[in-house]
């Protein structure tokens, strides 16, 4: 840029000697901001989670968050990441909106690895956009600051911008003449630089003030509330009770003092990790008084919001990723085969292995290389997803099972622009009897470790019938490479007509048949070896009752009864000649009393033939045998063990 | 942030258009002046880092004990860990105290974590100001990222419902507490000074209930005995009248500060119309550390407090008006049992902590020790230009002009903007 016409990030230099602020419009493109003015957000929090991305995207280690909850005067994000220079910051004012990440412009500005503008410089997979993440602000306010510095900057640069109207200043059209589209006045930014004595230091602060009345409303519960207080004045009206964990409410009118002191699962003394901690144990523990966990129910707004961040975020698991579980007998692993009609297959890993070892997992716990660290409001975030010491129920099948799979696509027989490239990713389903809370059940897709999605119950419209086993699982899909290009730009929902998605899609509802198929087998046959258990145990108790009883009469010695079968009937007569009692089993015990073949039939019939048996013992130690036919022997018993047997 | 109303509108659109506004770098303020930098140095960081090395002797030699005498302030082996300090604070808009304090104890191997109250902390020049200042200064590797200034007054911890009050137990306990008021702590007919009375009860409640350690508490206040509150100030004098009635030990130590008749009236606990403006100062700093002493000695386990220091300097626009700065030291009355038996055989050390009457006469000792700021700068040209250069440096690492502000002061520190 000549002298006469300096550029903007020329002018922001200028401004470390003049002391005096630069005044800029916001440029943005029509078609853009009428995406972003309709709304593309659903909830105010996904702004959160723009931030924290773009702090992830720029190699940041940890991330703090202050919102002043309840009264959410003012939130403040920061991030100890690259910061951005004078030329980033102009770049990002005059194409807000826009995202110079994954393209050349990235690699110019020091926004991108040099090697690859896919990756973050210091090498994370890219998961944010920045113009977008930052425009996304404009859920919470139309007035916030950005704070920001670069390492070795003797400078920090501060943007003080307002968004929408801008007071005493008409709405300003032109038209660019590269592309021919028209570009709107979306804001006024007021940009200086100060004088910064810590020169190493470096990192971002997004401070959103001014926070909109809708804005801090929804993060303050304001529904619930106000739904609280109608019953107070109504009792005829529905009954809402208070969530048992809440941040309070402030008084109404007032930004001093809170009217309800906020209900929370840890105290001022725990640490930043054990607050997340106790917050996933007191949702786990939920459990006890219900029959599920409901986060709508149990938590208010801000509550939730923090938890669903902490899914959403590149973070460590709270206590072990999947992959990393090792081999014990708390869970049941199995490996997932790549093919439509596939069949899981129990793996057998060796005692301290982990599945990660045994299938060559790459998928990173938490962030790539190094640790990304999340902290809202003194609250350290984890990814809240547990897999142990899950609560017990009556189902048959007890122990969790793990089921892990992977592939690789490149699509090399398919034109590139058609396929969108390679398609690389991990995954797992696991199904346990309860998903505590219930806002797991169903798969989340990552891409890069992040997620700008919660939970899809339906299972990416998996159309099998499996109401229950379904609400029984919960399910994580880690794309290393590819669905990026099918990602909508509120990075919240996917194109499903994408190639990559539909595949997923796909190996999916594979793997939940797997599953289930696997659930299916497991269970029937752990029913049968119930009821064998079962059934020993009573036939073991008979057989006791009737050496108790013979023995108490003085017959100690128990008579050898025998139940034989039709077609060995020949060798009766030489049995009763070695001093047995030989009753024929069709008669005694008629296979017409047990029609079907299951495992519980089989059981009852051996049951039956050990009882008839004890009672051919019973009456030949009292005597009573003696005097009657062999037929009517088998008679008198069959008739008694009927007796015994109804209902 | 504008409160909740009634209408429908208000829950959905906000009153105006947000406006920002640049925060100006070279107009300078009344903290600002060369004296203010002499309080922060001499006083704060001075009496901090004291109260900190006198923590590690004691850690070092259990046999030392915590005294209401002037301790040296030789130096002492640091431990191995770095210390977190726990600081609340008001600060002004480029949280200047802030960074003075961390100069100081940065070389004690401290980290500073503090909580803020500042009530313009909004949308305007000075709330900018305050979180460029902020993101400043938790910058410093020396400096808690989390630490936070609340958008409240500080007189909210009153309230145990506020949202002030949480955060004060979110963030505590302190080791230092400086209270650098806005209003006047001294009892005057033109603004209500019970809040903060309440608000220091408050702050001692939770200390004394949280706090294991010695802590400090800075005050400073203006001091206007053109519109004092004979009413408040009175009720403010009762625990010093109690002492001068009852120990003449007490009554001996203030002779010479405070003329002795002004005690002996019936109609009045004292007679401060006869009171000259040094008297009224020296008044006003025994019966403010008086009533903490009592609160202190209400408490149980009791607490002790010394006066370390106490300051007065003149506000230049306001003539009449005088500020004051007072630096206090508290430690807990935590006696280790004896065995009078001898059964134990176990080596113990008896330990005692001064009586209700050591701190008091103490107390009028450090008074009579009073130090004005204005003779001392006046008296010292050299003093007056290190120091503005030193408050140069702070301001240039707060994003102020340099040069400008030392124009500022050689041209006589006139305020141009409250």
């Amino acid at each position: 840029m000549s002298e006469a016409n300096p550029s903007l990030s020329e002018r922001i230099h200028k401004s470390e000697k003049s002391h005096k602020p630069v005044e800029t419009i916001l440029k943005t493109d029509q078609k853009v901001l009428a995406r972003i003015t309709d709304g593309i957000y659903r909830q105010p929090a996904s702004a959160l989670r723009e931030l924290i991305s773009n702090a992830y995207d720029a190699d940041a280690t940890e991330v703090i968050i202050f919102t002043d909850a309840p009264r959410f005067g003012y939130i403040s994000v920061r991030d100890d990441g690259h910061g951005l220079s004078p030329e980033m910051l102009e770049h990002l004012v005059e194409h807000i909106g826009g995202s110079a990440k994954r393209s050349s412009e990235g690699i110019d500005l020091g926004i991108t690895s040099k090697d690859d503008e896919n990756l973050s410089p210091g090498g994370r997979k890219l998961i944010g956009k920045l113009g977008i993440g930052l425009f996304s602000v404009a859920q919470f306010t139309r007035h916030f600051l950005i704070i920001t510095k670069t390492p070795k900057d003797k400078f920090r640069t501060i943007a003080d911008i307002t968004l929408g109207p801008v007071a005493g200043q008409e709405k300003k059209l032109s038209v660019d003449n590269r592309s021919g589209q028209q570009e709107i006045q979306t804001g006024h930014a007021r940009i200086w630089r100060e004088n910064a004595e810590d020169a190493d230091s470096h990192g971002t602060e997004i401070k959103l003030l001014d926070l909109l009345p809708r804005t801090r409303a929804e993060l303050a519960s304001a529904d619930l509330w106000a739904k609280i207080d109608f019953q107070k004045e109504d009792p005829d009206s529905p009954n809402i009770e208070i969530p048992r964990y809440h941040i309070g409410r402030m008084k109404p009118k007032q930004t001093e003092v809170l009217e309800i002191q906020p209900e929370l699962p840890w105290s001022n003394d725990d640490s930043p990790k054990d607050r997340f901690s106790k917050f996933v144990q007191a949702v786990r523990g939920a459990i006890d008084t219900s029959d599920s966990v409901d986060l709508d129910i149990l938590c208010d707004r801000y509550l939730q919001t923090l938890w669903n961040l902490a899914l959403a975020a590149p973070l460590e698991y709270i206590e072990t990723h999947p992959f990393d579980l090792p081999a014990d007998k708390e869970i049941i692993f199995f490996e997932l085969e790549n093919k439509p009609k596939g069949q899981a297959k129990r793996l057998s890993i060796k005692t301290g292995d982990t599945p990660r070892k045994e299938l060559r997992l790459k998928s990173p716990n938490g962030a790539h290389k190094d640790s990304f660290k999340v902290f809202i409001d003194g609250i350290q975030l984890f990814r809240p997803i547990v897999f142990k010491n899950l609560p017990k129920t009556s189902t048959a099948v007890q122990t969790p099972l793990l089921f892990i799979g992977s592939d690789s696509q490149r699509f090399e027989k398919k034109p590139i622009d058609l396929s969108g490239g390679p398609l690389v990713f991990e995954a797992y389903l696991f199904w346990a009897p309860k998903i505590i809370p219930k806002q797991h059940q169903g798969v989340i897709l990552r891409i890069g470790n992040a997620s700008g999605s919660l939970f899809d119950k339906t299972f990416m419209s998996y159309q099998v019938s499996e109401q229950t086993r379904t609400r029984q699982i919960t399910a994580e899909v880690f794309v290393r490479e590819g669905l990026d290009g099918a990602l909508n730009l509120d990075r919240e929902s996917f194109n499903f007509a994408h190639p990559h998605y539909q595949y997923i899609l796909k190996w999916l509802h594979s793997a939940l048949r797997q599953l289930a198929n696997k659930h299916k087998e497991l269970g029937k046959s752990l029913r049968t070896s119930k009821v064998t258990a079962q059934g020993e145990k009573v036939r073991a108790e008979v057989e006791k009752k009737v050496v108790h009883s013979l023995k108490l009469r003085g017959v100690d010695d128990l008579p050898e009864v025998i139940l034989i079968e039709k077609e060995k009937k020949a060798d009766t007569k030489r049995l009763r000649n070695d001093g047995a009692i030989v009753l024929q089993k069709d008669i005694v015990v008629p296979p017409s009393n047990f029609k079907n073949k299951t495992g519980a039939e089989g059981e009852r019939r051996k049951n039956a033939e050990r009882k008839a048996v004890a009672i051919a013992q019973l009456l030949h130690g009292w005597g009573l045998l003696e005097n009657l036919s062999f037929d009517d022997q088998e008679k008198l018993i069959r008739d008694i063990l009927e007796i015994v047997f109804l209902d | 942030m504008e409160p909740q109303e009634d209408s429908y509108e208000d829950d959905i659109i906000q009153d105006s258009i947000p406006v920002h506004t640049a925060p100006p770098l070279n107009n300078f303020l009344p903290w600002h002046r060369v004296k203010k930098q002499y309080v922060r140095q001499f006083q704060w960081g001075y009496q901090t880092s004291k109260m900190i090395k006198d923590s590690w002797r004691r850690l070092q030699n259990p046999s030392l004990v915590w005294t209401l005498d002037e301790t040296s302030n030789e130096e002492v082996q640091a431990p191995d860990n770095s210390q977190t300090l726990k600081c609340l604070v008001i600060p002004g808009q480029d949280l200047l105290d802030i960074r003075a304090l961390r100069q100081e104890v940065g070389e004690l191997n401290c980290y500073i974590r503090y909580l803020g109250f500042n009530e313009s902390h909004g949308s305007d020049h000075r709330g900018t100001r305050i979180h460029v200042a902020n993101n400043s200064v938790t910058s410093f590797s020396d400096v808690s990222r989390d630490s936070l200034v609340l958008h409240d007054k500080f007189e909210s911890i009153a309230k145990t419902n506020s949202q002030a009050y949480r955060y004060l137990k979110e963030c505590g306990p302190y080791h230092v507490v400086n209270l650098d008021f806005c209003g006047s702590v001294f009892p005057n007919t033109v603004t209500s000074s019970q809040e903060y009375y309440k608000a220091l009860h408050q702050l001692l409640i939770y200390q004394f209930e949280h706090q294991t350690s010695e802590w400090l508490l800075f005050i400073t206040t203006r001091i206007e005995p053109n519109v004092a509150n004979d009413v408040e100030l009175q009720n403010l004098c009762r625990p010093a009248r109690a002492n001068f009635d009852n120990h003449p030990e007490f009554a001996t130590s203030l002779e010479g500060l405070i003329p002795t008749g002004v005690f002996q009236v019936e109609e009045a606990v004292v007679d401060i119309r006869s009171l000259d403006q040094d008297q009224m100062i020296r008044m006003f700093g025994v019966a403010l550390s008086k009533w903490l002493l009592t609160l202190c000695q209400s408490a149980s386990p009791k607490w002790s407090i010394a006066l370390r220091s106490f300051y007065r300097y003149s506000i230049n626009e306001d003539a009449g008006s005088e500020m004051v700065s007072l630096a206090f030291e508290f430690t807990r009355n935590i006696v280790r049992p004896v065995d009078p038996t001898g059964m134990s055989q176990l080596q113990t050390t008896m330990q005692t902590f001064p009586t209700e009457m050591q701190c008091a006469v103490s107390i009028a000792q450090a008074i009579s020790r009073i130090r004005n700021v204005d003779q001392e700068l006046n008296s010292d040209s050299e003093l007056k230009i290190r120091l503005r250069d030193a408050q140069a440096d702070l301001l240039q690492s707060a994003g102020y002009d340099r040069d400008a502000y030392i124009q500022w002061v050689n041209d006589g520190e006139t305020i141009t903007e409250n």
